[in-house]
């Protein structure tokens, strides 16, 4: 006898395909975001070419003549270089995330394994809730605060004291680098700490014990047990708050001194990220005739979207090929 | 030997004698013990052989785990668990302020109820413990305290091929020999087993037991079960524990053969 199906329930079938639709729509609008994104650039991949990727200079050059390149319409003279942005990008969120991961990782540390169980609840609420402020609040303090505290009262001393290291002399302009890597900080904070502490505390008992039973202290507990039990879940917190600091617009537009055509030569320089240039740069673009200055915003789009999916495959490829596991070792006998 | 150098905290006898077999290594005296204000032993007086195996019986929540994880300190992080009384190791209270629990359980090493090897490779697991203590000086040292480890555990000659390979593949009854000499590696003096075999299939069981009448050669057992052949087949000393109360302790077949308290007889009986 042949086996045989049953026949399927009419509701199943529809849930079925129903929820079938609905985890394909990712797909579908994954794709025509990106769509959207190279019909856009292409326009300013034609006419910008490689100048885009190294040139610092943008330039509309809004008053000039249209021209034809290579059958695309561009103003004579202008340019459009994404350097300024690009560095800025990088520069804020890397200082973010020196800032900010181990500060994340010590909260996260202390709340699963020092705290006591209620001072635990109280802070973990208290830091889901700095998630929640948004972020036009943070530039506003950024922008009233702590920029002008770090320009009067920080910045010359670290140029003083510590000029000797690169990057750190020299005199002190602006603090729009320092003001947007802070701000980005505290706003990854709460992702990277809530994520790494809830796997942390997920930690077996068993394996804690373990570590306790053979004489480890409650910090090698946490560094040999706790830690490479979470670790996954740790870098995959830091590149989401990664993917948080480069994509912040609003803050970063706020506090970064919106930088042109200039790029840092120290920590004292405005800066410019891409996503907030972008919102900066976006209205007055549509006053180019040629449209040409917003196919190459949307061209900046196009890095920023491919940095955050580097970043993210390398996440998950240093996790997978155990960059991060444990050494394993062979005995010879 | 090298632990007992720096075991500062837990007084040694004079080294130059090794301890008789057979003398008390570690008395209990009118112990007890609370979780807040639950009491759940109380006045416990006994005690623990050197080299003999000393079985605490008796049924679920009779307190014979909590008896035995407050010998190395286990529960120290409990809220609100207290010990009564005096538990002494070499005649050193091991509560009193000076003794470093650390050091206490690098003396008396513990295996648990589930197997729970660390998940990495075999050899690491065996040399966790003498990493974090500094065991051993360089590597040809730490190889042959990962061996010695092992074949006290009787696991040798099943995984020396594959050291490398992660200790999750394992059975079960490997597991329990490999978190075994994980706790040897450290070179305690005291083991305090929590029902070790009480999760494995009977093969893996019977490899056990015969694991601890070898160890007591060496070590001092200390067997916590609810299984009563198992207790008798290995015990020297047998308490049997009911309710927080130590109902009664002497040598096994004085136990097992001629209880003295009804309770006692109940439950070998298993009327109880």
């Amino acid at each position: 006898m042949s086996p045989k199906k049953g026949p399927v329930r009419l509701s199943d079938r529809v849930y079925k395909s129903l929820s079938a639709l609905l985890g394909g729509s990712a797909f579908l609008f994954l794709f025509l975001v990106i769509a959207v994104l190279l019909i856009y650039s292409y326009p300013s991949f034609i006419v910008n070419g490689v100048n885009f990727f190294t040139s610092v200079k943008w330039d509309p050059a809004i008053s000039s003549t249209v021209v034809s390149v290579a059958g695309v319409k561009a103003m004579e003279g202008a340019s459009y270089g994404m350097l300024v942005f690009f560095i800025g990008t990088l520069l804020s969120s890397g200082l973010a995330l020196l800032i900010g991961a181990p500060l994340s990782l010590g909260v996260a540390i202390f709340l699963s394994e020092f705290a006591p169980a209620r001072v635990s609840t109280v802070a973990s609420f208290f830091v889901e809730l700095l998630a929640g402020i948004p972020s036009i609040v943070f530039g506003f303090w950024g922008f009233i605060v702590l920029g002008p505290y770090l320009l009067k009262n920080v910045e010359p001393s670290i140029s003083r004291f510590l000029g000797f290291i690169p990057f750190l002399g020299g005199h002190v302009y602006s603090y729009g680098l320092p003001t947007s890597g802070i701000v980005l900080a505290l706003m990854i904070v709460p992702i990277i700490a809530s994520i790494s502490r809830d796997a942390m505390s997920q930690a077996p008992t068993d394996l804690r014990e373990a570590g306790q039973a053979l004489g480890m202290t409650k910090w090698e507990i946490t560094r040999k047990v706790v830690l490479p039990y979470a670790k996954t879940a740790i870098v995959g917190s830091i590149v989401l708050g990664l993917g948080r600091a480069l994509g912040e617009t609003m803050a970063v537009a706020m506090v970064s001194q919106s930088a042109v055509n200039i790029v840092p030569k120290s920590l004292y320089y405005p800066i410019n990220s891409i996503a907030a240039f972008m919102a900066q740069t976006l209205d007055s673009a549509f006053t180019d005739p040629t449209s040409m200055e917003v196919y190459a915003l949307v061209e900046l789009a196009v890095v920023l979207f491919a940095i955050t999916t580097i970043i993210n495959v390398l996440a998950r490829l240093l996790v997978r090929q155990g960059f991060i596991t444990s050494a394993e070792h062979v005995v010879q006998v | 030997m090298e632990n007992q150098s720096k075991s500062a905290g837990v007084q040694h006898e004079a080294e130059e004698t090794p301890p008789a077999s057979g003398e008390p290594i570690i008395e209990l005296t009118d112990m007890g013990a609370f979780y807040g204000a639950v009491e759940v032993l109380r006045h416990i007086t006994l005690s623990i052989l050197r080299n003999k195996i000393t079985v605490f019986m008796g049924p679920s929540g009779c307190g014979k785990s909590t008896l035995l994880r407050s010998i190395n300190r286990m529960n120290d992080d409990v809220r609100g668990f207290r010990v009564g009384g005096r538990i002494t190791l070499d005649g050193q209270d091991v509560y009193a302020p000076e003794v470093d629990p650390i050091l206490l359980r690098t003396r008396v090493g513990m295996v648990f109820q589930r197997p729970n090897p660390f998940p990495v490779s075999i050899y690491d697991n065996v040399a966790f413990g003498p990493r974090i203590h500094k065991l051993a000086k360089g590597r040809a040292q730490l190889d042959d305290i990962v061996r010695e480890s092992l074949q006290k555990a009787t696991l040798w000659d099943e995984v020396k091929d594959r050291l490398g390979k992660s200790a999750i593949d394992l059975s079960g009854g490997q597991q329990q020999r490999l978190c075994i000499a994980r706790a040897l590696a450290i070179k305690p003096e005291v083991i305090l087993m929590d029902e070790p075999a009480s999760a494995l299939d009977p093969g893996s069981t019977s490899k056990v037991e015969e694991l601890m009448v070898e160890l007591k050669e060496n070590y001092t057992v200390v067997l916590v079960t609810h299984n009563m052949q198992q207790a008798a087949r290995v015990g020297t000393n047998v308490a049997f524990l009911y309710k927080g109360d130590l109902v009664e302790f002497g040598p096994a077949a004085d136990v097992f053969e001629n209880p003295k308290s009804p309770l006692t007889e109940r439950y070998i009986k298993g009327m109880l």
